[in-house]
């Protein structure tokens, strides 16, 4: 179970190019473009389940979370493949839709060449307290694919108990930065049932953050929230990073 | 394309593996890593599923199949993997938060237990591989929690080999058995989809398809 501390802000598109060439200098790395789809599923609303397992404990249902890349080459058309894609590919729908989300999650083994991995996550609710950083636990395990006859990844998903509930791509640019610190400027589109909506109109949401790999290392943790609390500092007077309300960050059922 | 065929011994006891290594001993080439292998069974908690519907599901942890874990449930399979070096490139670079992913046992047993009970886990340790002249054969003895369940043994054909040539070392490995007094067996050798040979899919299904009690 990784633990990921993080920050939040959001950017106007104007300060967008200031931001990048001052994390660039920060870091002395070039931004990375990056894109990824991420397809939420809930359990499935027809099914009585309990919030207890069998030794009485208390489990919540919850959402899982899988999510796979986007091929750049899908997205470049004309357009160089350079930190401004994104900004780009903000002045209209994005070149892939639902019906590109669609063939991902029903297309089986045998009807597909493209790799069919993804990974899957589970986040739990951030810890509660007086805190400078917003602090989650993942669980994240990776699917390689699916097998069997015409079994896509929603037909397994399906056996699990769980059914589709949302889908979204986020596009943007990321920075490697000492420390295991990493950066993403992100535009989000909304893609569910047939939607291609920008939702992250004139601007970007800014994540910073920090994985660390287990839960039971305090040492690298508390470097890392002292990593990002210097970060925060650095980057004054450009973003205002933050820490983000937990309760927003909850994917348990019946809390949002 | 690389075969594989499944054997389970039931009504074997602890020194069967050692008989089965001695009559093996002549066609061995060489003897290759250990291995181990972990079946779970899970039963699904959801109480209003329809009558009809299976309530079972396995996975299947190969330690020396790159640390994938397979899930099967009514025919359909789900390969996952919890080795840093599976998980691929384009994963790393765009999505994952992880470099160590987790068993996907770890996430049913925490975050899915309201759902998905886990109710039996057989263990096979410290398996031996031998290179023999027509198969690579992987043999260990199976525990449970309650004790010893049997002489479990996992055959794979060379690449190249026929459906007929891997038939021949299949019975040629059952007579084997015969001769040492192991006569009930059990047998699989079945695709999870014909129309799709999948390798580490059909050798999880074929697992499953021995050790369902």
């Amino acid at each position: 179970m990784v633990q990921q501390l993080s920050l939040f802000d959001c950017i106007d598109d104007n300060s967008y190019d200031l931001l990048i060439s001052t994390i660039t200098t920060l870091s002395g790395n070039a931004p990375v473009l990056f894109a990824r789809i991420s397809t939420v599923w809930k359990p499935n609303d027809s099914f009585e389940i309990d919030r207890v397992n069998s030794k009485n404990q208390l489990v919540e249902p919850t959402r899982i979370k899988l999510t796979k890349s986007i091929p750049l080459s899908l997205l470049g058309g004309h357009h160089s493949l350079s930190y401004t894609l994104p900004k780009i590919l903000a002045q209209d729908k994005l070149p892939v839709d639902s019906n590109f989300v669609n063939s991902l999650l029903h297309e089986s083994n045998d009807q597909s060449d493209n790799s069919n991995s993804w990974a899957l996550n589970v986040s739990d609710i951030p810890a509660a307290g007086s805190r400078k950083v917003s602090l989650q636990s993942i669980s994240e395990s990776v699917i390689l694919s699916t097998g069997g006859k015409d079994c896509s990844i929603t037909t397994f998903m399906n056996e699990l108990g769980y059914i589709s509930e949302y889908q979204y791509a986020t596009i943007g640019v990321k920075f490697y930065l000492r420390h295991e610190l990493t950066i993403e400027l992100q535009k989000i589109w909304d893609l569910t049932r047939g939607a291609n909506e920008q939702m992250t109109n004139g601007g970007f949401l800014t994540k910073a953050y920090v994985n660390v790999d287990k839960a039971t290392d305090i040492e690298r943790i508390s470097q890392a929230e002292t990593a990002l609390l210097a970060l925060q500092r650095e980057l004054q007077g450009y973003v205002d990073l933050t820490m983000p309300d937990r309760k927003a960050m909850d994917s348990r059922m019946n809390y949002i | 394309m690389k075969r594989s065929a499944v054997i389970f011994v039931e009504k074997a006891t602890p020194g069967t593996l050692t008989e089965f290594k001695d009559i093996l001993s002549n066609t061995l080439l060489s003897l290759l890593e250990s291995w181990s292998v972990e079946f779970r069974t899970y039963r699904c908690l959801i109480k209003n599923l329809p009558p009809e519907a299976s309530r079972l599901m396995y996975s299947i942890t190969f330690q020396h199949h790159d640390r994938k874990t397979i899930l099967i449930k009514n025919k359909l399979a789900m390969i996952t993997t919890s080795s840093p070096s599976e998980v691929p490139r384009d994963l790393v670079d765009n999505v994952s938060s992880t470099n160590s992913p987790e068993p996907f046992d770890q996430i049913l047993s925490s975050k899915l237990s309201n759902i998905w009970n886990q109710r039996q886990i057989i263990k096979g340790e410290a398996g031996e591989t031998f290179e023999t002249t027509d198969t690579l054969v992987r043999a260990v003895n199976l525990f449970s929690y309650t004790g010893f369940k049997g002489l479990l043994i996992e055959l794979t054909s060379p690449e190249d080999a026929t459906a007929e040539e891997f038939n021949k070392s299949v019975q040629r490995m059952r007579t084997m058995l015969e001769g040492i007094g192991a006569k009930d067996v059990k047998v699989s050798q079945e695709n999870l989809n014909p129309s799709n040979c999948d390798y580490i899919s059909d050798l999880a299904y074929q697992y499953t398809r021995v050790l369902e009690f």
